[in-house]
């Protein structure tokens, strides 16, 4: 089955990666669609993407929509999405990846690097031009914009600013980028193969990161890179270019004989602290095959070997910020799964203690034949099952990419069953929980499972607010706004209130104001139990005044629950 | 004059202590009360003889100059500064029958 993905890399949502798996889905800010997006200017149904067999890929059709769908900035009833496309659909941007089943094509499977003798070869360089040229060439721009050169020093501006997009879009792989630079390179250049090969961080070796070759160009054998032309760009920090290879000496090993190497050039990729890498291109195709050869009767000029010296300098930045974000990345990881880990094993420590607690009685009630100390202690027990429980269920919500199990549905029920459940508990800690339930509140279509827990954590973090307290309160309400066709969860309490510069943080994963009672997971998976549902929740709060936190759904009609997506707009 | 009642004050943390502390406590005549530390200092509180802190957040410490030269527990983390002559330091989890014998010998000091 073909599989993709859509990243979410503006947006709300960004960050958030759906997978396609082929079957037909649809894109938009309501509910039930598999792609829903929280962005007011998508419409409910926007677009939908589906693998179409014939054109044998993947393909996006806008649903007529209001502000339109976009693919790479062009707008689009109908297009087959290929790897790397970004599709906007309002403020939304969404960079599309197909996974492909075939092997990967290893750049060092297509690369043969051959020893030469340095001397030699050096003798052949036709054209050798410093690192600073490629700079130089875009800071000379303007001035040369006004002389003779106009139109080739525009077209290489074109080709850098074409890079330079590339090198900033959102990409997924470092050999992605560097393998869409050289197919780049390769057009502009007019070579007819090249390379990339990247400075290995750890071993200082140079590895074949890229290769890419002319679209009616039949590579055959792999591309033969001579070593000695690579070491002395490296070495010297400068471009080359070599031409009428096959009377040139350094070309004298079989291989690259038989391999018909014409004309070759290699620059350095020289980064903003050392060298990334070379960028080594080189045409086999003989001249007399060639339509139009440049003034010196080279494919590779003079000219040619400065744009790709200023190409290279782009393709390191490129290198350079991609491995710093990679780090940056990884290091945010290993930050978070440390965070993750501390707090859960705090939280599991602490039911841990309950349980022992509760054990110590029972076994204390064995010992003394005393059956109340043993229902004391199993009661102990009991409450941190269900914390454990709730803990493990909280986790699931959060981490799986759950879909809402639609139903018709009301949410007072839900409501009651959460005050019901929630009763015990609450006068245990001396709280007056009062449940409100408006009768105009309709049926609607969502998760009842989702919802209940989502109203769970509002309520067990609300009796815990005043917990302890005299005169800790609760009130529980629904309501229905007819006007905006809302329904509405009020869960308000008048503990010790939530300071403002908290406020901001509350909805964070592990994020808990509730000490080290709390495992920061209950808002988090409310919140995004109710995103699912097209909703959100808002909280108001004064330090000292309690919490009123308000969470709103969309309403949706009763057809939804079997399937049926709600209309456009 | 505030007057010492035979009794154990548990500041914040788990339920679960105090409600181990009541059962076994209680039967002997003390009394278990729990608090959070957010209602300390209380000036009608009577004064307990041993106090019980949860004190996995350091600010939480402070507070408890209130209870000065009343015999404490702390319950925190494993990087709790180890006991003294005047604190008791427990780490999470800990075995309850050694959190029990420490209140007991205090009571009985």
């Amino acid at each position: 089955m073909p599989k993709a993905t859509l990243l979410v890399i503006q947006g709300a949502d960004q960050g958030l990666r759906f997978e396609l798996d082929g079957s037909e889905v649809t894109l938009g800010r309501g509910a039930l669609n598999p792609i829903q997006l929280r962005d007011n200017e998508v419409s409910r149904t926007h677009a939908q993407i589906r693998f179409d067999d014939s054109e044998a890929g993947f393909v996006i059709n806008d649903r007529q929509s209001s502000n339109g769908t976009f693919v790479n900035g062009e707008a689009i009833q109908t297009r087959k999405l290929i790897s790397g496309d970004q599709i906007a659909v309002g403020t939304t941007a969404l960079l599309f990846q197909e996974e492909t089943s075939e092997r990967p094509v290893r750049a060092a499977d297509q690369l043969e690097v051959f020893v030469g003798d340095d001397a030699r070869e050096r003798s052949s360089i036709i054209g050798e031009v410093s690192q600073a040229v490629g700079q130089q060439l875009l800071r000379d721009a303007t001035s040369i914009l006004k002389a003779s050169s106009t139109m080739q020093t525009l077209a290489n501006l074109q080709v850098l600013y074409r890079i330079t997009e590339e090198a900033v879009a959102p990409t997924l792989s470092l050999d992605q980028l560097l393998h869409r630079i050289l197919e780049l390179t390769i057009e502009v250049v007019g070579a007819d193969r090249g390379c990339v090969l990247v400075n290995d961080p750890r071993t200082s070796q140079l590895t074949p990161k890229a290769f890419h070759h002319r679209r009616d160009f039949a590579p055959g054998s792999p591309m033969p890179v001579s070593r000695s032309i690579v070491d002395y760009v490296r070495k010297k920090g400068q471009g080359v270019r070599t031409s009428d290879a096959p009377h040139d000496q350094r070309f004298s090993q079989q291989s690259i004989m038989q391999a018909g190497i014409r004309e070759a050039m290699c620059v350095p990729m020289q980064g903003r602290y050392e060298l990334m890498g070379v960028l080594y291109l080189d045409t086999t195709t003989p001249s007399h095959q060639l339509p139009r050869l440049g003034p010196e009767g080279y494919r590779f000029t003079e000219e040619k070997l400065h744009l790709l010296a200023a190409i290279g300098r782009q393709t390191a930045l490129a290198v350079e910020d991609h491995r710093f974000q990679d780090a940056f990345l990884r290091a945010e990881r290993l930050a978070a799964v440390g965070q993750t880990i501390a707090i859960l094993s705090h939280h599991i420590k602490n039911i841990l203690q309950g349980v022992r607690g509760g054990s110590y009685l029972i076994d204390m009630g064995l010992k003394q034949h005393d059956e109340d100390l043993i229902g004391r202690g199993w009661k102990i027990v009991e409450k941190n099952q269900d914390r454990i429980y709730q803990l493990v269920m909280d986790m699931l919500s959060y981490s799986a990419e759950r879909k809402p199990a639609l139903q018709v549905a009301n949410l007072n029920d839900v409501v009651r069953d959460v005050c019901e459940l929630m009763g015990p508990r609450a006068a245990e800690c001396q709280v007056d929980l009062a449940c409100k339930l408006s009768d105009q509140v309709p049926d609607s279509a969502f998760d009842p499972e989702g919802i209940h827990r989502a109203v769970l954590n509002l309520v067990t973090n609300a009796i815990e607010a005043v917990e302890g307290a005299t005169g800790g309160r609760v009130n529980v309400e629904t309501e229905y706004d007819s006007q905006s066709d809302e329904l509405v969860v009020l869960v308000r309490d008048n503990g010790p209130g939530i300071p403002a510069a908290q406020q901001a943080m509350l909805f964070n994963i592990f994020e808990s104001t509730k000490g080290s009672r709390g495992t920061g997971l209950g808002l988090a998976v409310s919140q995004k139990i109710i995103r699912e549902h097209g909703g959100d929740i808002f909280v108001e709060s004064r330090e000292g005044d309690g919490a009123n936190f308000r969470l709103v759904l969309a309403r949706l009609d009763e057809d939804a629950g079997r399937g049926s997506l709600p209309s456009n707009e | 004059m505030v007057s010492h009642s035979p009794s154990i004050l548990v500041v914040d943390g788990l339920s679960e202590t105090t409600a181990v502390l009541k059962a076994v406590f209680e039967p002997r005549g003390h009394s278990v009360n729990r608090v959070r530390h957010s209602q300390l200092p209380n000036s009608t509180m009577t004064l307990p003889r041993v106090v019980i802190w949860h004190a996995n957040e350091p600010e939480a410490i402070p507070a408890a100059e209130h209870f000065q030269g009343i015999p404490r527990i702390f319950i925190g983390r494993a990087d709790c500064p180890t006991s003294d002559g005047e604190t008791q330091r427990f780490s999470q989890p800990f075995e309850y029958r050694e959190l029990l014998g420490t209140i007991e010998t205090l009571l009985a000091e």
